[in-house]
């Protein structure tokens, strides 16, 4: 197999160095990938849902990162296996399109995959367990949209969004405060929505973190915050009503592109510079002034001279302020970024309520706010908490919610969660199994016992039987056909999802589905891995 | 003798060597073919020592196989080896075990010889491997192995008298099976049954092979010595000689006989065709099946590679479940073990070398300090050391007390973890004690803000607090005054830059002051006034040297001696207009963040004006703070630059060091504390309590709340938590129980350091506080329980509150945790 014969019977090369190669082929790569494939679900099994577990992480670099997002636990995993990267990848296009579910989504897949195993053991061709699993999925996806609910909210009542965002959130480290963080991140969202496209741009909403202070202390800002503070110590260090000059060139003399040399050979011409360059640094800070500016923001910094100059005309000034945050600050302000001193006019100046400077804890950590901005879209969250770790965690639990509030906006469908929307999915995909005639049918069921495993996880990682506990509530969906039983797992003592306020879009838990069903796909299709050998 | 030993320790060396080498997978096999063929050559010669040794391996060998390593070639490489050393040892145990693992090896190759074939029946793939054993020896090497084993206990025999009976019975027993195995040999032999026999090669083949002229030049190629290896004459100039595709040559006539028996090279055993339709159909069949068997051995040791989990990289380590969990609270509480004897008043300190140059040491009994310099790889404890540093950096104190109390919450999480409690549970309880101990607190708190005078005498406690667990106990009023004084200047600002402290090494603690000016670490210049009354001060941060140009691409190019001068001259000018501008503003002392050259400091000496150069940023920004002055850098507007004054400049002296004195400032809000001490150590540690202090003063400043100390606080949170424990239905209320018994750790160990009876105060305390309204604390100095009020112990609501969330919060993060995965360490890559 490995070696070939051309027509004259000589020997030629497929593989270059095949003795360097570890190779696999047929059904054992497909077992193989499958139990790789597993292995990156059963580390995320732990984390699904209100009760699940968190991983720590310690990166290569010795730093600790604490995390229960999916996403995140498999970024810094650093692994090295190609079908564990595959399921890597799958989480981020989870992350990528919908922002949350993005442990559900591995979990879906290693439990479809291990299904897969169980068919392949039965002599059932992997392209036609890949076939029917395409189909149950299809079967699912539909179902979902049938017993999907359209919520109805507006800017003013935006509860069934705090309700939603809650779900997401209680599954994280902040469920001690998920009210008041899923509040910032609706308003968040509303803030800068555009509800009439149903789109939200969420770079508008910057999350900004500081260690210090209680979780309880984070805040919505509609504003720009700046991790910066002005440029000499003796500003102001609040501006009511304030002008500000975006500029993206720096307080100091041209630099021409073109290599140049100036020569200083007499005396006259020494003088004659030296004049110069003051007249530059003064006409530079009498442009701002001129056109009417009360404050500076400049991505680059400035020279002492420009400082004191700046200083001495009364116009406060910021240094050395990234690239995003000056393109925000131009998006609250509605200002224009002015590249070029000779360009600055009256119109492109942004404009905004107040500017204050706010220091915090005893060390020097000062913070510049922009608030009451002319154009309110851009929002801030800021986010305190008790130690570097927890704020990171706070800032991806936050991004989650903002997804999810972002989701909803774009398509109000929601399905239940708690396992809910699994179960119903399950027993619609079995009962569709019957109808197809070919083998694939045996995957269809094999599909539908997959779906059951979010389910089980759920309630195993809340403490309570996970056999028992969802074959009643599979009987109590069938007896009663209502599709919002779920598992109870903070004990509240329903199985009710809808009293629990338990929620999930309709968009994420079909790009589960479908993503999930995808890649397992693809894992399944591979029949022969070639992989350099590291010896 | 010599020579002999030295072999053997090669011998050992290579033996441990190869011990190392079984662990990696890949290496496996072929470490124990060497180790196999090391045992058949060298055990019968070798000391009772090394004997032992090649035991050892072989057992080794034995538990790798029944623990790891799963592959039917390693167990067959496995089995060969104990069989081997089964022969050849002479031990009765050791032959024992090694019979058991020969017995495991056999029963695990009929199981995986079983296993596939089994599975295979179901599918239909093609390209499916099946992995062959090895087959069997054939039976007349059987018999050598066994007539060899025989020889060597003959030989055993006669050098060991101990084992006479029992090599009796072992040779016995050879004998026996040597002979049972001849009846089967004989005809095998005589048969020759293996592979079918080798007809000749074809006629065709053979008279087509090209016929060469052994020339010169092959000649020199191959050297004089070069024969015909079939008739052993050396070859000459002109011989005709026979090629054999392999290039070995030979005359024809001695090549022909030979061919007409056999089909290969005499030398290579290269084949050549034969006209044997069924022997070539056998080689064919006999290299495809070799082929199989090379990618089948090859696909099971990658698949088994990948089966096992080799999902992360090398070196990357993932920890679960329990093991994670124990990790990460070992960690924690060890972290929280190492500050705990530093709690309290009578807290003892820890001494910190640097690895790094000089091995400097510092001393210090504050947690943050002791925390920052630690190298920890445990990441649960990093979390520990993050906390602290974040108390450290938001409220100054309580950095020991709260990594002591996480460490607690941990001990007693972990305690209910091995009860079979669920972490989550523990949270959901801790949570909940937390809320309800922050919530006793703000009932009992006390608010003197209203009140400046008892404000005062609060603040005053608070520092007195503070300071009494630091190396400032003894000078604690002295200190405390100090830094109440400094705090209050700042009017509620909590910009602990406006303090200025500087440390001069000698004087005692107590010759430490607080001035109302601003004092300056820097040299008057020379030839320049030492003192100023009335002066009026520009603050500058410009350049005082030579004043670049800073148009890009200018440079300076001359053609001759006299223009260097000009130029020179021309700078001058400059620096001299500067200068005068500079003194335009109607100045009389000019500091500088920059150097000031000899000439322009010559200048101002002719002016009659102080200048100070190279004052670092802070205390420009101090100086501006304090003079009210603004930091100039044009010098162009002399009327509006707004100028900094004050009464008196002066040279002081302070040990051995001048100082410039600024008193008589403008603005109140800055001030300098000049500290003073025996050594560079106890002024570091000085700087850092009275930090602590400012940091604690300068947060109740803004949130005036205060709580009595000593132990106080813990034992009121405790109460209230105990009761909501009762209240508590359900598993969480044994989290709960667990919070407050973690909270009283807490004065148990302020009064442990201090060497009292911890069992009997607390118990105390915890009568007393059983009365509502109680004051009752841990008096350490007079070592009894005592009325915290009456003694003047505060601590500031802020930095309880503090310790209480975060170490709530650190405690909680890390029980959530039933994973750790650790990737590999980043390589460093070699700059040699």
């Amino acid at each position: 197999m490995a070696l070939a014969f051309d027509e004259f019977g000589r020997p030629f090369i497929i593989l270059r160095e095949q003795d360097q190669k570890t190779r696999l082929r047929g059904i054992d790569a497909q077992k193989a990938n499958i139990a790789a494939g597993k292995a990156v679900a059963r580390i995320l099994r732990s984390s699904l849902g209100p009760k699940g577990m968190d991983k720590m992480l310690q990166g290569p670099d010795g730093d600790v990162t604490i995390s229960n997002d999916g996403a995140t636990i498999l970024e810094q995993m650093d692994v090295d296996n190609q079908i564990a990267k595959l399921m890597v990848e799958l989480s981020r296009s989870q992350d990528y399109e919908i922002g949350d579910g993005t442990t559900g989504v591995v979990v879906m897949a290693g439990a479809l995959l291990e299904q897969a195993e169980r068919q392949l053991d039965r002599g059932i061709h992997p392209i036609r367990i890949a076939e029917g699993y395409e189909m149950a999925s299809r079967v699912a996806v539909e179902h979902l949209e049938r017993i999907a609910q359209k919520f109805e909210f507006d800017v003013n009542n935006y509860e069934p969004l705090v309700q939603t965002c809650m779900t997401t959130l209680s599954s994280k480290i902040v469920n001690r405060c998920k009210r008041s963080l899923a509040e910032i991140a609706v308003k968040a969202v509303l803030a800068v929505a555009d509800l009439e496209r149903r789109d939200v741009n969420l770079d508008l909403i910057k999350v900004e973190g500081k260690v210090g202070g209680k979780l309880e202390d984070t805040e919505l800002i509609y504003g720009i915050l700046v991790d910066k503070d002005m440029s000499h110590p003796q500003m102001p260090k609040h501006i009511e009503d304030a002008h500000i000059a975006i500029l993206t060139c720096p307080f100091e003399p041209p630099k021409p592109k073109t290599k140049h040399k100036v020569d200083i050979d007499t005396v006259e011409k020494f003088e004659t510079l030296r004049k110069q360059e003051q007249q530059y640094f003064d006409e530079m800070v009498q442009k701002c002034k001129d056109v009417g500016a009360t404050l500076v923001i400049c991505q680059w910094g400035f020279d002492d001279e420009a400082n004191h100059l700046l200083m001495h005309r009364n116009l406060p000034a910021v240094r050395w302020v990234g690239g995003v945050e000056l393109e925000l600050i131009a998006i609250a302000t509605g200002g224009r970024i002015v590249p070029r001193f000779q360009e600055l006019t009256p119109e492109k100046l942004g404009k905004a309520g107040m500017v204050r400077e706010k220091s915090f804890g005893t060390t020097k950590e000062r913070m510049l706010y922009i608030e009451h901005c002319a154009n309110s879209k851009a929002v801030t969250i800021f986010i305190r908490g008790g130690n570097k770790m927890m704020i990171e965690e706070t800032k991806r639990s936050i991004h989650d919610a903002l997804c999810v509030a972002r989701n909803l906006i774009r398509n109000n469908s929601i399905v239940y969660g708690g396992g809910a929307a699994e179960i119903t999915c399950s027993l619609a995909v079995d009962a569709a199994a019957d109808k197809y005639p070919g083998v694939e049918q045996y995957a269809i069921r094999a599909f539908a016992e997959a779906l059951d495993s979010v389910p089980m996880a759920l309630a195993e990682n809340s403490g309570l039987q996970p056999i028992e506990t969802l074959s009643a509530v599979k009987s109590q969906q069938i007896k009663e056909n209502i599709p919002f039983y779920g598992i109870d797992c903070n004990d509240v003592g329903t199985n009710d999802m809808r009293e629990q306020n338990v929620f999930e879009t309709l968009i994420g838990k079909q790009q589960q589905i479908l993503l999930a069903t995808q890649v397992v796909k693809m894992i399944l299709k591979i029949d022969d891995v070639i992989s350099n050998s590291e010896y | 003798m010599d020579a002999a030993s030295l072999s053997e320790e090669s011998l050992k060396l290579e033996l441990d060597d190869l011990q190392k080498q079984l662990n990696k997978k890949l290496r496996f096999e072929a470490s124990v073919r060497s180790i196999h063929s090391l045992l058949r050559d060298r055990y019968a010669s070798s000391s009772p020592s090394l004997r032992k040794q090649f035991y050892t391996v072989v057992s080794r060998v034995a538990t790798v196989l029944k623990t790891r390593y799963t592959a039917t070639g390693f167990w067959v490489a496995g089995l060969s080896l104990f069989e081997e050393a089964e022969r050849l040892v002479s031990d009765a145990s050791e032959k024992k075990h090694l019979k058991s693992c020969i017995e495991q090896a056999k029963e695990q190759l009929t199981e995986v010889d079983i296993q596939p074939t089994e599975s295979s029946r179901g599918y239909l793939f093609e390209g499916h491997l099946t992995v062959d054993r090895e087959p069997p020896q054939p039976q007349w090497l059987v018999q050598q192995n066994l007539m060899s084993a025989f020889s060597s206990i003959v030989a055993g025999e006669s050098s060991n008298a101990d084992a006479v009976g029992n090599v009796l019975g072992e040779t016995a027993n050879l004998m026996q099976e040597l002979i049972n195995g001849l009846d089967s040999i004989i005809p095998e032999i005589l048969e020759d049954g293996g592979p079918p026999r080798a007809p000749p090669a074809s006629k065709e083949v053979v008279e087509k092979l090209p016929v060469i002229v052994f020339s010169e030049e092959m000649l020199k190629k191959l050297g004089a010595e070069v024969e015909c290896c079939i008739c052993k004459e050396n070859l000459v100039v002109g011989d005709k000689m026979q090629e054999l595709p392999c290039k070995h040559t030979f005359h024809p006539p001695c090549l022909k006989p030979w061919l007409d028996e056999h089909n290969s090279c005499p030398i290579c055993r290269h084949e050549l065709p034969t006209d044997d339709q069924k022997y070539e159909s056998w080689k064919e069949r006999e290299k495809e099946a070799e082929e199989e068997r090379k990618g089948a051995e090859n696909a099971v040791r990658g698949g088994e590679y990948m089966y096992i989990d080799k999902i992360f990289k090398d070196d990357a380590s993932e920890e679960k479940g329990e093991r994670a969990r124990m990790a990460s609270f070992i960690g924690a509480m060890a972290v929280a073990d190492l500050v705990k004897s530093t709690l309290g008043p009578k807290g003892m300190d820890k001494i910190l070398q640097s690895t790094g140059r000089g091995h400097s040491v510092t001393v210090t009994n504050d947690g943050a300090t002791i925390l920052k310099s630690l190298h920890i790889d445990n990441p649960a404890a990093k979390v520990l050391v993050d906390i602290s540093k974040v108390q450290d950096d938001e409220v100054g104190d309580g950095t020991t007390s709260v990594v002591v109390l996480a460490g607690e919450l941990l001990r007693e999480a972990e305690k209910l973890v091995t009860s079979k409690i669920h972490p989550m549970t523990i949270i959901a309880g801790y949570r909940m004690a937390a809320e309800c101990a922050r919530d006793a607190l703000l009932k009992r708190v006390i608010d003197n803000k209203e009140n400046a005078e008892k404000f005062r005498s609060d603040l005053m406690k608070i520092a007195m607090t503070t300071l009494c667990s630091k190396i400032l106990s003894q000078d604690k009023e002295h200190f405390a005054e100090m830094a109440v004084d400094a705090v209050l200047r700042l009017k509620g600002s909590t910009n602990l830059e406006a303090i200025q402290i500087i440390k001069k090494p000698g004087g005692s603690l107590r010759d430490s002051f607080l001035d109302e000016g601003f004092i300056l670490d820097k040299k008057i210049g020379i030839g320049q006034p030492k003192r100023i009354e009335n002066a009026k001060i520009l603050v500058a941060n410009t350049a005082m040297d030579t004043d670049k140009v800073k148009i890009y691409g200018a440079r300076v190019r001359v053609d001759s001696m006299t223009k260097v001068a000009e130029i020179e001259g021309a700078e001058k000018e400059k620096m001299k207009d500067k200068v005068n501008k500079i003194l335009a503003h109607g100045i009389n002392c000019f500091v500088n963040r920059q150097l000031i050259y000899n000439f322009p400091e010559e200048l101002f000496a002719d002016a009659g004006v102080l200048a100070i150069e190279h004052a670092d940023f802070e205390g420009i920004e101090r100086l501006g703070l304090v003079t009210g002055g603004e930091i100039a850098s044009t010098f162009d507007n002399p009327e509006s630059v707004k100028l900094g004054h004050c009464k008196l400049i002066e040279e002081i002296m302070i040990g051995e060091d001048k100082l410039i004195h600024f008193s008589g400032v403008e603005m109140g809000q800055a001030c300098s504390i000049v500290l003073r001490g025996a050594s560079h150590h106890v002024l570091d540690e000085a700087e850092r309590s009275l930090h602590d202090a400012l940091c604690v003063l300068s947060q109740t400043v803004n949130d005036s709340r205060v709580l009595l100390g000593g132990g106080w606080p813990e034992m009121v949170m405790a109460k209230e938590v105990d009761e909501l424990a009762r209240k508590t239905a359900g598993k969480k209320s044994h989290a709960i129980e667990a919070f407050s018994r973690a909270l009283v750790a807490i004065p148990t160990t302020i009064a442990d350091n201090a060497g009292l009876d911890s069992a009997e105060l607390v118990a105390q305390l915890r009568a007393e506080h059983h009365t509502e309204g109680c004051n009752a604390g841990i008096d350490v100095i007079s070592g009894a329980v005592g009325d915290m009020e009456e003694r003047g112990i505060y601590e500031a609501f802020k930095v309880k509150q503090a310790v209480l969330l975060s170490a709530t919060e650190a405690a909680e993060m890390i029980l959530r945790v039933d994973e750790i995965i650790t990737c590999a360490p980043r390589r460093r890559e070699d700059r040699m």
